[in-house]
């Protein structure tokens, strides 16, 4: 590790490189991700041919998904853990953007929630599937209530961060000019609490749909993390992984085209 | 958890330290008023007084010892296997712009995926080794240790480095006073979020790999029904979280970035 | 300034070593360009320091004095020119050739080490020899009066203080050259006063070539055997002053109010000129 950690040159001696050109450098680019995805399939192949026939090569696993897509039997399975990802994900960012900004702005609200939060985020996620359903019993809904109530906490705490670190300046200025409550909200407030927002929505969606497929592994007949388990039980690695795979193509896909857009939108 | 970021030094106007006590006081309560509730509003949640009965029995046992020590032991081997791993994952994607891609999509691809999935697969791999509980929260955490890691890489100091440069200060000297030391808060920052979230991934991938450790014994007594023993390992889980966030990570992390002056 | 003759190095190694028997300047740099990829930063300056002497290099911000420091450090190399150490020729490039005690504009130390920490790291990196250190450490900072804060954390000092605690460092390394960069430009207009005067008192006592960058014509006679006025970037020599003011020097003395008046009648067409020159846009150079 010692040589790993060392600094970039501190000084800028040499003369700065010229940056690529453009089409160069997204060349490159491609070229990177090509040889991340060979390199990854060929280390897959390794660990498969290492596991006396347990793990699936690469090319089961692609005749898999090309199957589980041109049958269609994924689109239904999809659709509908994507529906649970969007419910748990509105309501977890809903519920932690309140909780945040209130705990971000009073320190009494942040004193009270502080060890209700430290508790929560210590739950492991499988707890609060297994009590939520001893109490609700076994439905649609317990499953995202105790979802959205494991995801919370996370939210929260990023958004009360976000909302410690804003411009105390911009404040007192405000006060200075006696702005009224609607135009702090809205001319100092909403700039600085934006990119809380963004990082709520961040965080509830990256936690929200891992942990969908962990409540339909545990709980649920329908939704990718079930046919992944049912694959698991009945031996049928390659579907699951390629299952898994389109699940997480798919839903890397999502992040890019809507966080990132609506990043950009409000860094801009 | 994905927030990269090393928490600023707060510098809020305090409350008076009795009414915040009193407030987080408040706040545990709470969680009790809620517990009391469930456990009289439905048959399944036990209820506190039956649950408090019988903590002296359950914290006399040996076993419980037993599983909580095999768990700790994983946490921390793992988190270890992850820092490392995630170091020197951030180190490639600092050094090599072309490495450096490959490694961020490696590291991109790896937190998508879900826990269940790695921990499935680790069945298919290890069969019921412990050494796939290893590999699961080692996998899971790894990425987010390169990314915080990578943070602090790329925010270490021009004008420090220039005055080792001046002064000539190369090598494990070079890496021990000017390096390091600009790493560590990002480090403890990886820590402390990884160490919570690999006590959290260990109990799943014991609940599906395990045949020994505190996830496979919460299932065991969820498999039974016996709620109050799932209640019981859940306060002992909870506690040794907190206990070891708060009696031995802070204190250490306010140990060695003690030259913060605030 | 370029000395007569050939510059062709044997030769005047030859003439100004053995032939003449005169102590060579101790550096001497002839016709150095330094560029930052494209753009000139200095532009064929040629500089000698002799042996104990205090040099100011006056310019204004940006034109590439900060540049020239940086080569004499050893941290970048000179694009084309001449370099020589005691009369033998460096290459473009002095990196481990020459030890430099180096004071920056911001103190530049350890915030996780304490002072003397930094010194010591910055001791053993220059190889002196581990017996002197504590010596060393409790001399230099007794000598800068920060001798009371050896084992404070450098964030819990003022301004000034770890500024002493960075002069301190500078000169403990047993430099050849100690190089300041602008180092109480940071400071406030008291304190700064204070460290000039310190500065000075120190000359007394220690006699290390010195090469002192400023932008103000004030701190360069107070301070300076001998002031290089260079011009607006990419640097150039306009001309040379040997002060001869007596030590401990005044603001209010006369004769140097005489000498700041013309030195800034000299600079300030030249420098204004150059300002408003179209072309040459502002820029800073470190």
């Amino acid at each position: 590790m010692s040589a790993a950690v060392t600094e970039r040159p501190a000084v800028s001696a040499e003369p700065v490189p010229e940056r690529p050109v453009r089409f160069r450098g997204a060349a490159r680019n491609i070229l990177a991700g090509i040889t991340a995805a060979v390199l990854g399939a060929a280390l897959w192949e390794l660990i498969s041919l290492t596991s006396d026939g347990w793990v699936p090569g690469v090319g089961e696993i692609a005749a898999s998904a090309v199957e589980l897509l041109g049958d269609g039997e994924f689109y239904g399975d999809a659709w509908i853990s994507l529906r649970r990802v969007l419910t748990v994900l509105l309501a977890a960012t809903l519920a932690g953007l309140v909780l945040g900004l209130l705990a971000g702005f009073s320190s009494k609200v942040d004193s009270f929630l502080r060890p209700i939060l430290v508790t929560g985020l210590a739950i492991p996620d499988p707890v609060y599937i297994i009590l939520v359903i001893l109490i609700l019993g076994i439905s649609e809904t317990s499953g995202i209530v105790a979802l959205t109530i494991a995801i919370v906490p996370l939210v929260a705490n990023v958004v009360i961060s976000s909302v410690q670190a804003r411009d105390r300046g911009l404040d007192e200025m405000a006060a200075t000019y006696r702005l009224s409550h609607v135009d702090y909200l809205r001319h100092v407030l909403a700039g600085q609490v934006r990119p809380a927002i963004v990082a709520a929505l961040r965080t509830s969606f990256a936690f929200s749909w891992k942990l969908v497929v962990l409540m339909e592994t545990m709980t649920q007949s329908d939704g990718v993390g079930a046919r992944i388990y049912e694959s698991f039980r009945f031996l049928r690695p390659a579907d699951m992984i390629a299952y898994a795979l389109l699940f997480i193509v798919l839903m890397r896909v999502l992040e890019m085209l809507a966080l990132r857009r609506l990043e950009r939108s409000t860094v801009a | 958890m994905t927030a990269a970021t090393v928490p600023a030094r707060s510098t809020r106007r305090r409350l008076p330290d009795a009414n915040r006590w009193a407030l987080s006081l408040a706040g545990i309560g709470s969680i009790l008023v809620l517990w009391a509730i469930g456990g009289s509003a439905t048959r399944y949640v036990p209820p506190i007084g039956e649950v408090l009965s019988e903590l002296p029995g359950f914290l006399a046992s040996a076993e419980v010892w037993d599983a909580a020590g095999v768990t700790t032991l994983r946490v921390i081997g793992s988190l270890l296997l992850a820092m490392v791993l995630g170091a020197a994952a951030a180190a490639v994607m600092r050094r090599d712009w072309f490495w450096g891609r490959v490694m961020s999509s490696f590291v991109g691809f790896a937190i998508a995926v879900p826990s269940t999935v790695a921990a499935l697969l680790a069945l298919y791999v290890f069969r019921r080794d412990p050494i796939g509980v290893y590999a699961v929260v080692a996998f899971i955490c790894f990425p987010f240790v390169a990314t915080v890691l990578r943070e602090g890489m790329r925010n270490l100091d021009v004008k420090v480095g220039e005055m080792g440069d001046a002064y000539r200060i190369t090598g494990t000297a070079r890496l021990r006073h000017v390096v390091l030391p600009q790493l560590a808060p990002y480090g403890f920052s990886a820590v402390r979020n990884e160490y919570a979230h690999a006590w959290k991934i260990v109990v799943l991938a014991e609940l599906f790999i395990g045949s020994s450790g505190m996830g496979w014994q919460f299932a065991r007594a969820f498999d039974r029904f016996q709620l109050t023993e799932v209640v019981l390992w859940l306060l002992v889980f909870v506690a040794i979280l907190l206990l070891s966030e708060y009696l031995v990570i802070r204190p250490l992390e306010r140990f060695v970035l003690k030259w913060r002056v605030s | 300034m370029t000395t007569n003759g050939s510059l062709l190095s044997g030769e005047v190694n030859l003439m100004s070593n053995a032939v003449d028997g005169v102590t060579p300047p101790f550096l001497d740099l002839r016709d150095i360009v330094i560029k930052h990829g494209d753009r000139t930063a200095v532009d064929g300056v040629d500089l000698t320091v002799a042996p104990g002497e205090f040099l100011a290099l006056l310019g204004p911000s940006g034109c590439g004095k900060s540049t020239l420091l940086h080569v004499l450090a050893g941290l970048r190399r000179a694009h084309s020119g001449e370099l020589r150490l005691n009369g033998s020729p460096a290459a473009a490039d002095l990196s481990g050739k020459l030890r430099v005690g180096y004071v920056f504009q911001d103190h530049r130390l350890l915030p996780w080490r304490t002072v003397a920490q930094n010194i010591t790291i910055a001791m053993k990196s220059a190889g002196v020899p581990k017996d002197e250190w504590d010596a060393r450490i409790d001399r230099y900072l007794g000598m800068l009066r920060v001798g009371e804060y050896r084992d404070s954390w450098p964030m819990r000092l003022s301004g000034g203080q770890r500024q002493r605690v960075s002069i301190a460092r500078a000169l403990a390394v047993d430099p050849d050259v100690v190089l300041m960069d602008e180092p109480f430009s940071g400071l406030d207009e008291v304190t700064a006063r204070a460290m000039r005067l310190e500065l000075s008192r120190l000359r007394e006592v220690s006699s290390v070539p010195t090469v002192f960058v400023t932008h103000s014509i004030k701190e360069a006679l107070f301070l300076a055997d001998r002031v290089v006025t260079l011009s607006h970037g990419p640097a150039r020599v306009l001309k040379e002053l040997s002060v001869s003011l007596p030590r401990p020097r005044q603001y209010e003395d006369p004769e140097f109010a005489r000498l700041e008046a013309s030195v800034v009648a000299d600079v300030l067409k030249e420098w204004e000129l150059t300002d408003a020159a179209p072309g040459a846009p502002e820029r800073r150079a470190s």
